[in-house]
């Protein structure tokens, strides 16, 4: 890129007579001296007697910036190798050479130094390159985010190429920022702590991103996505705003109120307020600094003082209440919606969702106006919810108390995230309810023959008023696709054949059964959760024949790998394969199951410890992995095949993760739960992963603790788990004891040489340190619906309008401006927001 | 154990019922076969309930909505769509379905039997006669008649009309003639719309004012089918409507014609203030009593004569098959000439105990207010009354479907709201019922049960109550219908779920009571009010083609009251959120305890 920029600029073709040039010519002595300096210095190796033209050329251009350039620091000379005995002139090129503090930090061929903003922008540039941290990996950057977030510093980071307008631009700024915050750049860049964030990066080359580490937690900086064209005009204004906008302002007058939402609004950021109760407004503070932070610079945040301020919410005592104003891409309109009171710590929640943008917040266009040129910008100076109504007419009521305590157009907030998700995804629900081609669905006369027919099928009953449901169907048409054309998957609508749900005894949804091939139609139920690798093992399961029969060892090619655990049978004995036959039809559905047949046992002895087994006993071995668990037994019962299944399969040490969470929270025992960052690993992380691992396969903590571990890379919910539980800060090895009963400890393992034991045995008394309390707040409602009865008391249609009245408030009652109606005045919905949901079906 | 008297739609649907109950029971009809009523009414051949054959929708319960025809029952070929395409079928095939209904579903009918002299004796049991004296004994009657006794109005000259019943469907007689028509329900007009292309014209009488279904509601008043004479008497084309009182007519025959009178006694009474009738010229006043006291009106709407006065006067309820120890009072103000039985709302005669009534002649519960006098509503009474007596008489709990969390009861609201046939056919009388338990989480939904019996729920479905009760009813605007109401008005219809409470047209509504309210609180109700005021109540807006699936302005108006009303949060959370609620929580929302 360099090379090409400067091959674009003309070569200027001033002749210039070296000697009259006013460089001082140096002496090795005066070499010596000011290559050592800390800000640069500029070296010109002449090797020729006579000047060259580029060298001609290029001294000219950089005598016509000296004067800046001495004033911004570099100083330039002209070494004459011819007679300089320094090292430098062993090169025999004639070249200009840019120390910084003794050492060559660049060369320049002189034919890139044409003009004098060539030469300007070279010298610069190169001479300050350091100022501009390069970036080239991950680690690097990870390392770099550490030492910031120990020194509080912020950093801009952006995705260019030096010589960029975008990368001159920040140099610039670096030259004149003190070191604050670190600039840093990476050219080409594949890393997680970006493409992770939801796959909002498409094309990065150009990004410039803001990672707030002045207000780190731990090691972790928030960060965000600078989306204004960059210039060298508007990186002070980016500085300045990252250190005022990061920080929430806190408002104690309507005037002041009014004015920031304006002024935020006229620079396009989205405006988020947080309005506090009594006692909140120190812990609202906090969430604001972290909210904004994230969504640095296109949010604003704003504290309100609920007990100075006049607001449209109502502050209770104890609670937060978060509003969003928010200028959209559509600029016709400006949009304000109300997220509603919330429960103090689902607060947190909310925003970690918006974070994630899986809730986009729904808004009012009663709550508009155009931004027209009709409307002049004026208007927007009195934003308020009276005023920002297109018709002025007071929303809710004249009475300022009743409108200022009840929630307006409560209709409008979607709190619910997987029916907002289900419900604005047209796709899905084109899908759901028009989709009548790419997948079975049955009717009354199709269920019967699936179900009483000889293949396997999978029918998924679903609803179309349960969001559960259309998020499984999309789980269910994606298992459906990978078959070739002879997919075993059906769904009933339960809307459409309600009759057909009613015989199934369906009456919740989602739900699923398996009808296996053969005669043998009875329904197996699904049981495990919506993700689509759950039920697609569920699936093979259910279609495999239980057990399968291994006659011969060429039969073994036909079983297709699988990581799931298989249950193998070897059976001696006519009772020994008569007792397994029927142990598989009650673990078919949770393991494979294979019954190896005596001709066929040659063909996994090997694989076999021989010294469990005499070789001729019925043997049941559990494969996990390749690796066989063989328990040699003859087994007399259903039951004990059940049992020497489960003792194979017991797992001490195991991924807390959403498949398992449940179950796992369910037991009695407390949980030890060992965050692992898997995008990056550390030593310390593994060494004492080793050592939970043999504690946890050890008799030592046997029925007293359920040992875990839980991803925390960024994004995920040990990620979460691991900020809340340490309260932001750790090292080295993070580790939680969750007792079950409320409360966490949690310890950060720096050396992992000491012996964990104790530590948990101190847990287990209750000896340790309770680091996090476990939130107990009752819930409350959050946005109440309407109040009909008191608004029947209000406006006096309680018990039942008056004929009379009737008339009246017909009449009185706006006339539809436009488009069909059905009969009075329809409520305008907002357009669903054009997003694509992310896929996200687990349930 | 059950007599059931006729196999009409009401008995035959009874029958299914405690078929399918496996019950003892039997049916007498003294017919040859099913539904001889409907052989020869109604008159003209053509029924009004209407058969829409195509809505989009496969859901067969949703279907029966726009199905007002058929009975309920498993076997899907006994739908009256399966019988004709028409949107108001022909009589003949109602006749025909019923009979297969019996036919096909091994009902246990006694054809020609016509049963008499139903007595209760000492022993409490029931005991009747065929009409070939043969005895037969019962625990409990069912009467299943009908309303099928024409009313017969007797005044002076009353022998020169005839009767609905008497008719044909002969249209010739009425050519060039001027026709009076006495009486102003759907078989007075019926008759017009049959014969009016043909007469000269037709003059209509009656009590009221004209009563159109579609302002009323209801569907037993002008339905638009038959309202051809209406047109004509707006646009001025002969034909016409006017107000006079039966008992005070009276006619004779002059010249071939007869002359109709109404005296001044009743004016006050009748309420016709203003509005006399006279004689033609000519006839002889002095011979009709009152006669001196008219004043001669000289634009009365009778004084050209009439050559036909055919009388439209309905139906009301036979008692003839009782004994004459049996007296049963009639329903309203006339309680000895009323139309309808005196009867509880579980369907139990308040004279004789154990003495049950099915069908049409149930209709007073909700005359003039729901559809319990027709086959789309009485077909859900029935199936009431008898999930009433397998509770009272067998200890069969009132079906419910149980429901862990609100989260599963939702959508199960909803699905009712958009299909259910049953509370949508018979709005404000059928409701659906959510008892809570006392942790308010897990629910019992009892589906069709009568409103009027909420506070007795208990009693009359075998459910214990110990938490708070929700309640789902399907209604019109409180002040909506009515004679003169104007439904078409352009605020018909509320567009904001704030305006809930304005709804006009059939939407759903639900009551949640903290505690179950007690029949002294039912009695004191407010009368427009269905149910008692509730401690919350959500009002939906209605919706055109009645599905109320509106993610926002439907569903989330009913999560949003169900989390008010409960205090729980019903919020869906996926996976990864309930794992990390779960890590840092100790209330974990319904949501991820599924």
């Amino acid at each position: 890129m360099f090379v090409k920029l400067l091959f674009a600029i003309s070569f200027c073709f001033v002749i210039c007579d070296a000697e009259d040039l006013s460089f001082p010519q140096l002496s090795d002595t005066e070499l010596n001296l000011h290559k050592k300096s800390s800000i640069g210095y500029g070296v010109f190796l002449r090797h020729k007697k006579d000047l060259t033209e580029h060298f001609s050329n290029a001294l000219s251009s950089v005598l016509t910036v000296t004067e800046s350039l001495n004033s911004n620091g570099p100083a330039v000379g002209v070494l004459n190798c011819n007679e300089s005995s320094d090292v430098i002139c062993e090169d025999k090129e004639e070249k200009l050479l840019l120390f910084k503090d003794g050492e060559v930090v660049n060369s320049v061929d002189l034919d890139y130094i044409s003009t004098p903003e060539d030469a300007e922008f070279l010298i610069v540039t190169l001479l300050n390159e350091d100022l501009m941290l390069n970036v080239t990996k991950s680690e690097d950057l990870h390392e770099l985010v550490q030492t910031a977030a120990k020194n509080k510093k912020n950093i801009i980071l952006a995705i260019s190429n030096p010589g960029e307008l975008l990368h001159q631009a920040l140099l610039n700024a670096a030259l004149e920022s003190n070191g604050e915050p670190i600039f840093a750049y990476t050219m080409d860049f594949e890393n997680p702590f970006f493409t992770a964030d939801n796959g909002r990066i498409k094309n990065i080359n150009g990004e410039l991103w803001v990672i707030m580490c002045s207000l780190a937690h731990g090691e972790k900086c928030p960060y965000g996505q600078y989306k204004a064209t960059i210039t060298s005009n508007t990186v002070p204004a980016l500085l300045r705003h990252m250190q005022q906008d990061s920080f929430a302002t806190i408002i104690n007058d309507n005037a002041t109120l009014n004015n920031e939402i304006e002024s935020g609004l006229d620079t396009g950021k989205d405006i988020v307020i947080l309005t506090a109760g009594k006692g909140k407004l120190e812990r609202a503070l906090k969430i604001s600094e972290s909210l904004c932070s994230i969504n640095f610079p296109f949010s604003k945040c704003l504290v309100v003082d609920g007990q100075t301020v006049q607001t449209p919410v109502a502050t209770s005592e104890g609670r937060i209440y978060m509003s969003f104003k928010t200028q959209p891409d559509i600029e016709q309109e400006i949009m304000v919606g109300y997220l509603g009171s919330e429960s103090f710590g689902e607060v947190e929640q909310h925003y970690e969702r918006l974070n994630e943008h899986r809730l986009i917040y729904e808004r009012s266009l009663k709550y508009r106006f155009p931004l027209s040129e009709e409307r002049p910008p004026s208007k927007r100076k009195a934003i308020s919810l009276t005023e920002i109504n297109e018709t002025n007419e007071p929303i809710v009521a004249d009475d300022e108390e009743s409108r200022f305590n009840e929630p307006v157009y409560v209709q409008e907030i979607q709190d619910d995230a997987v029916m907002h998700a289900v419900h604005t995804n047209k796709a899905l629900k084109d899908l759901y309810l028009f989709d009548f081609k790419s997948y079975s669905r049955l009717t009354d006369v199709t269920y019967e023959k699936v179900i009483t027919g000889s293949d396997f099928a999978v029918i998924l009953f679903t609803h179309e008023f349960n969001p559960k449901a259309l998020a499984a169907l999309a789980t269910f048409i994606e298992i459906h696709r990978t078959y070739a054309g002879n997919s075993p998957l059906h769904r009933v609508e339960c809307f459409d054949w309600p009759d057909v749900c009613q015989k199934a005894e369906v009456t919740t949804y989602p739900r699923m059964f398996f009808y296996r091939s053969g005669n043998d139609r009875t329904p197996h139920e699904y049981k495990g959760i919506w993700m689509q690798s759950e039920i697609e093992a569920a699936i093979r399961r259910y279609s495999l024949a239980w057990p399968m029969v291994v006659q011969k060892e060429s039969d073994l090619d036909k079983i297709s790998a699988t990581s799931e655990p298989i249950v193998c049978g070897i059976a001696f004995t006519e009772q020994g394969e008569k007792v397994f036959r029927e142990a598989a039809q009650v673990i078919g559905g949770d393991y494979q199951v294979l019954l190896i047949k005596k001709s066929a046992v040659s063909s996994i002895k090997p694989m076999l410890n021989n010294r469990q087994w005499d070789g001729k006993s019925d043997l049941i071995a559990v494969n996990i992995n390749t690796k066989f668990l063989p328990y040699k037994k003859t087994f007399s019962t259903v039951e004990d095949v059940k049992q020497i299944v489960a003792k194979a399969l017991e797992k001490n040490w195991v991924e807390l993760s959403v498949i398992n969470f449940q179950k796992l929270m369910a037991a009695p025992e407390p949980l030890v739960i060992q965050y692992i960052d898997k995008s990056a690993v550390s030593r310390d992380q593994l060494e004492l992963r080793q050592q939970l691992e043999k504690i946890a396969n050890s008799e030592k903590f046997y029925g007293k603790i359920l040992f875990t571990w839980m991803d925390s890379t960024p994004n995920t919910a040990g990620n979460y788990a691991l900020h809340m539980h340490s309260g932001g800060e750790w090292e080295g090895a993070p580790i939680a004891f969750f007792n079950k009963k409320g409360s966490v400890n949690f310890k950060s393992v720096t050396d992992t040489k000491e012996d964990i034991t104790s530590w948990l045995n101190s847990c287990l008394e209750g000896k340790e340190k309770i680091s996090y309390k476990l939130r107990n707040e009752e819930w409350k409602g959050r946005l109440p619906g309407y109040d009909l009865l008191q608004i029947m008391k209000d406006e006096g249609t309680y018990p039942v309008f008056q004929p009379s009245k009737v008339t009246e408030e017909e009449q009185e009652k706006p006339k539809p401006t436009g488009g069909r109606f059905h009969g009075g005045k329809p409520t305008i919905h907002a357009a669903p927001a054009v997003v694509t949901n992310k896929p996200h079906t687990e349930l | 154990e059950y007599c059931v008297i006729g196999a009409g739609p009401g008995g035959l649907q009874m029958a299914y019922f405690l078929e399918k109950a496996a019950r003892d029971y039997l049916v007498f009809e003294k017919g040859y076969g099913a539904g001889t009523f409907y052989e020869k009414y109604p008159i003209h051949r053509k029924l009004i309930s209407i058969n829409k054959v195509f809505t989009g929708k496969t859901n067969k319960e949703f279907n029966f909505r726009h199905d007002w025809n058929s009975l309920i029952s498993h076997d899907e070929s006994l739908v009256i769509p399966k019988y004709s395409q028409d949107f108001f079928p022909p009589a003949d095939t109602l006749v025909q379905y019923l009979n297969d209904f019996a036919t096909k579903l091994n009902l246990k009918i006694q054809y020609n039997s016509t049963m008499h002299d139903v007595m209760k004796r000492e022993d409490k049991l029931f005991q009747m006669w065929d009409q070939h004296d043969n005895v037969y004994t019962c625990k409990y009657v069912i009467i299943a008649t009908g309303i099928a006794k024409p009313n017969d109005i007797k005044f002076p000259g009353s022998e020169l009309t005839v009767g609905y019943e008497d008719l044909t469907t002969a249209i010739e007689p009425y050519e060039g003639k001027n026709v009076w028509i006495l009486g102003r329900g759907n078989s007075a007009y019926e008759t017009a719309q049959h014969i009016l292309g043909v007469t000269n014209f037709i003059a209509m009488m009656a009590k009221g004012r004209n009563r159109l279904a579609w302002a009323t509601h209801y569907v037993g008043d002008l339905r638009a089918v038959n309202n051809d004479l209406l047109d004509n008497y707006q646009l001025k084309s002969l034909d016409g409507l006017f107000e006079g009182l039966l008992f005070n007519l009276m006619i004779k025959k002059i010249d071939g014609r007869s002359l109709g009178d109404v005296t001044v006694l009743n004016l006050k009474r009748s309420n016709l203030t203003g509005r006399i009738y006279t004689l033609e010229p000519g006839s002889d006043r002095d011979t009709i009593p009152g006669g001196k006291h008219l004043k001669r009106f000289e634009t009365d709407p009778t004084r050209r004569g009439f050559d036909h006065v055919i009388r439209c006067l309905g139906f009301k309820f036979d008692d003839s098959v009782f004994h004459p120890s049996i007296k049963l009072r009639k329903s309203g103000k006339l309680t000895s000439t009323g139309k309808y039985p005196y009867i509880s709302p579980m369907y139990e005669s308040l004279d004789v105990p154990h003495l049950f009534f099915a069908g049409t002649n149930t209709h007073s519960l909700d005359h003039r207010k729901s559809a319990g006098g027709f086959i789309h509503g009485y077909r859900y009474t029935v199936r009431t009354l008898h999930r009433i007596l397998e509770w009272r008489n067998h200890g069969v709990q009132w079906p419910a479907v149980k429901f862990n969390n609100p989260l599963d009861l939702l959508p199960n609201i909803l699905k009712r709201i958009n299909e259910a046939s049953d509370i949508y056919q018979m709005f404000s009388e059928i409701c659906d019922v959510i008892i809570y338990d006392e942790n308010k989480i897990s629910s019992k939904y009892l589906a069709g049960f009568p409103c009027s019996l909420v506070s007795l729920l208990p009693v009359v479905s075998g459910h214990e109550v110990k938490g708070p009760v929700m309640v789902l009813v399907m209604e019109y605007g409180k002040n909506f219908s009515g004679v003169g109401k104007d439904v078409f008005s352009e605020n018909r219809a509320a567009g904001d779920p704030r305006e809930g409470h304005r709804a006009s047209l059939l939407h759903p509504v639900l009551y949640f009571y903290k505690e179950l309210f007690t029949p002294s609180d039912y009695v004191k109700k407010h009368r427009q009010w269905i149910l008692p005021v509730p401690d919350t109540l959500v009002s939906l807006i209605e919706e055109f083609t009645t599905k109320f699936d509106a993610e926002r302005t439907h569903v989330l108006m009913i999560r949003r009251f169900i989390e008010d009303s409960l205090g729980v949060d019903t919020r869906h959370w996926f996976a990864d959120q309930c794992l990390k609620i779960s890590l840092t929580t100790s209330n974990i929302p319904l949501g991820c305890q599924q």
